[in-house]
């Protein structure tokens, strides 16, 4: 069912996207990546209104906790009361993510089946292949004369890690930059320490990742950071005021390294507004 | 309720644990990643040459037992897959890095090595002045035999995954590549004699796929099968395509001729085992399996009959009567033996099924079978009993 519904569609989409553009893998994934992103388009949309919500109820979120210290009870029941009067529902940021989930799953062992370079990967690449293509399809490029895909782009085999360490820094940077200009800094120290460990945690480990992981991979993670980066800027949510962590958008060494800066009550008040 | 201070490293663990997930969901894919593929066998004599991970083994036929091997300690990374090539004084191997070594066949001892620019997938095969290797590079080595210094070398556009061909009678090697072509170049000098498709051909309604098996030569016509879904037969003077046969998936491996009733006999990535008639290319029977066929089938006898041995991905060696495809007796199952970690650390043995995509050879009363899943890399089958004589188990470092 998994491979029917997610990943046969993806690698035979993958195949395509190379042959119509000129055989270039590289090319084809970033076009699978828009595609895909506008596709869950709808559900990031989702996510980023619910965690809006979220974030302008979280001062009421900690008075409840603070009024209701000690009675898990009543304060279970106020917060989910207060939920239902700001009409926000809990997991509305989760289950888009969820959603997504298995699309990401399913391009990552796409792009891994796509690159196969080994005997074994070749005969199970076979399985996923759509052929013959129902006429309706004729116009499309046979997967069967383009296969094995060139894994080669510059000095890099795609289906092998990185030999120098550009790409593994160029996922760590990209990732970490495009979380920290989604992330508005908060003023509360306990939220604060929390992004800051998520900022730094994601970006290494993809980073680690792509040390040992095909380069294609950390080429899909750069340009999924990238368009990424671009839609949430489209849609108003990228800021250089999250970037510096200053009100202004001004540069500040420790608001880019997620420390606390002077201006970040002002911040997290405009931000409230 | 959960301290925040801890619920900040929870989500770290979750993220970690999704990135974990993203990497190893698809374990399959992420080991394969690392390049493998099943091990090489080939037997001279009373021998058998097992190229199979981390080494390459002389064992003896009859009993299993290991004569020498190769290196003597494991080195890092390197693996051994592609069936070694065997003449009176010389082993070759190839590694599964970038390397050519010609050992001594009597001890196993390194008597030079090449280094490629590549990984080998393909096995080496020894001419009489030369030993000529195929690299993922596309680039075919011609090494002096008794040196291994580079002769000549010839490149093709992309990956050479199969062992070349060396048609002694015309001095040409046979070279098939991944970049959709066969190369027929001068065995000594390394001169391109022709191509096929020629440059600029056109190649109709299918264009040519890659070419991963060797080609088979009978008769001056070389057969091959493509990932285009068809089997060769073309002249190897006169370049014309004398027929051809379309399946319905990719041909790995060539089809091989049964030189009592003249079939040629070949399988497809679906399980189709098919014989052909070799003047027209028409289909005298086919057979499915449930799993890719992926090697050329074995051709003996069994109970005075003709018959063929061809292995599947569906975990079955089946034996077909070479006259009309059906079944000489049931198909067989391999078990094959598994270790069981915790950790790292060995708890006990487990058996089940593999699937076989390794070519059957058949050896005097042995059918020999490379197990690229499992504790033995190797497993003997009575030919007539048709159960396990012997497994090897390869010999610690």
């Amino acid at each position: 069912m998994w491979d029917l519904l997610i990943l046969n569609p993806m690698v035979n989409l993958l195949i395509w996207l190379y042959g119509l553009l000129g055989n270039s893998f590289v090319l084809a994934l970033i076009v699978l990546t828009v595609i895909i992103r506008l596709i869950t388009f709808p559900l990031t949309w989702q996510q980023q209104k619910s965690a809006a919500a979220m974030q302008e109820l979280q001062p009421k979120l900690r008075k409840l906790q603070e009024k209701y210290k000690g009675d898990n009870e009543t304060l279970q029941q106020k917060t989910m009361e207060l939920y239902r009067e700001a009409g926000v529902n809990p997991l509305g940021g989760c289950l888009p993510s969820l959603i997504q989930l298995p699309i990401l799953i399913g391009l990552y062992q796409a792009l891994t089946q796509a690159l196969a370079a080994s005997p074994l990967q070749l005969i199970e690449l076979s399985r996923h292949i759509y052929h013959p293509l129902p006429d309706i399809l004729s116009w499309l490029p046979s997967a069967t004369s383009l296969i094995p895909l060139s894994s080669r782009f510059w000095y890099l085999n795609l289906a092998a890690p990185d030999p120098t360490p550009v790409l593994p820094i160029l996922v760590v940077v990209t990732t970490w930059l495009q979380q920290k200009l989604l992330t508005p800094p908060s003023s509360d120290p306990q939220a604060a320490a929390m992004n800051r460990s998520m900022q730094l945690t994601m970006p290494l480990m993809l980073g680690f990742f792509s040390l040992t992981l095909p380069s294609g991979l950390s080429i899909y993670w750069v340009v999924s950071g990238l368009i990424g980066f671009l839609q949430y800027a489209a849609m108003g949510k990228a800021s250089l005021k999250n970037l510096f962590g200053t009100s202004d958008g001004r540069f500040s060494l420790r608001g880019l390294l997620g420390l606390p800066v002077a201006d970040v009550e002002t911040k997290g008040k405009a931000q409230r507004k | 309720m959960i301290p925040k201070r801890f619920s900040i490293w929870l989500v770290g663990l979750a993220l970690v644990g999704l990135i974990g997930m993203l990497a190893g969901c698809s374990n399959t894919a992420s080991v394969a990643l690392t390049g493998s593929s099943w091990p090489g066998v080939t037997v001279s004599d009373d021998t058998i040459y097992l190229a199979a991970g981390p080494r390459v083994y002389a064992i003896r036929s009859s009993t299993g037992e290991t004569l020498w091997a190769f290196p003597e300690q494991i080195r890092r990374g390197q693996t051994f897959y592609a069936p070694p090539a065997v003449s009176d004084d010389l082993v070759v191997v190839v590694d599964y890095v970038n390397s050519v070594f010609a050992l001594d066949r009597d001890i196993g001892t390194e008597k030079w090595a090449f280094q490629g620019g590549a990984r080998f997938i393909g096995g080496a095969v020894i001419g009489e002045k030369y030993v000529y290797a195929g690299s993922t590079a596309g680039v075919l080595y011609a090494l002096d035999r008794e040196t291994g210094n580079e002769v000549w070398s010839f490149a093709a556009a992309r990956e050479i995954w199969a062992t070349p061909l060396l048609d002694a009678e015309t001095n040409t090697l046979y070279v098939t590549s991944l970049d959709r072509h066969v190369f027929a170049l001068d065995a000594e000098t390394g001169e391109l004699k022709w191509q096929f498709p020629e440059e600029g051909a056109d190649e109709g309604d299918v264009p040519m796929g890659a070419i991963a098996g060797t080609p088979s030569l009978y008769d001056g016509v070389l057969y091959f099968g493509s990932f285009n879904n068809r089997v060769y037969a073309l002249d190897a003077t006169t370049r014309e395509v004398l027929w051809t046969y379309t399946t319905s998936n990719w041909v790995w491996s060539s089809p091989v001729k049964d030189e009592q009733t003249g079939l040629l006999i070949g399988g497809d990535l679906d399980g189709h085992i098919f014989a052909l008639d070799p003047n027209t290319g028409r289909a005298v029977w086919t057979f499915s399996a449930e799993g890719p066929v992926v090697s050329p089938p074995a051709i003996g006898e069994l109970d005075g009959e003709r018959v063929l041995y061809a292995t599947s991905g569906d975990t079955k060696l089946y034996i077909l009567r070479v006259s009309d495809g059906t079944q000489a007796v049931a198909p067989v199952t391999v078990e094959a033996q598994f270790t069981t970690r915790f950790l790292f650390f060995p708890t006990g043995t487990t058996t089940r099924n593999i699937p076989l995509l390794a070519p059957p050879i058949l050896h005097g009363d042995l059918i020999l079978i490379g197990a690229h899943q499992g504790d033995h890399p190797l497993i003997a089958l009575d030919r007539d009993a048709l159960v396990e004589r012997w497994a090897f188990s390869p010999p610690s470092s």
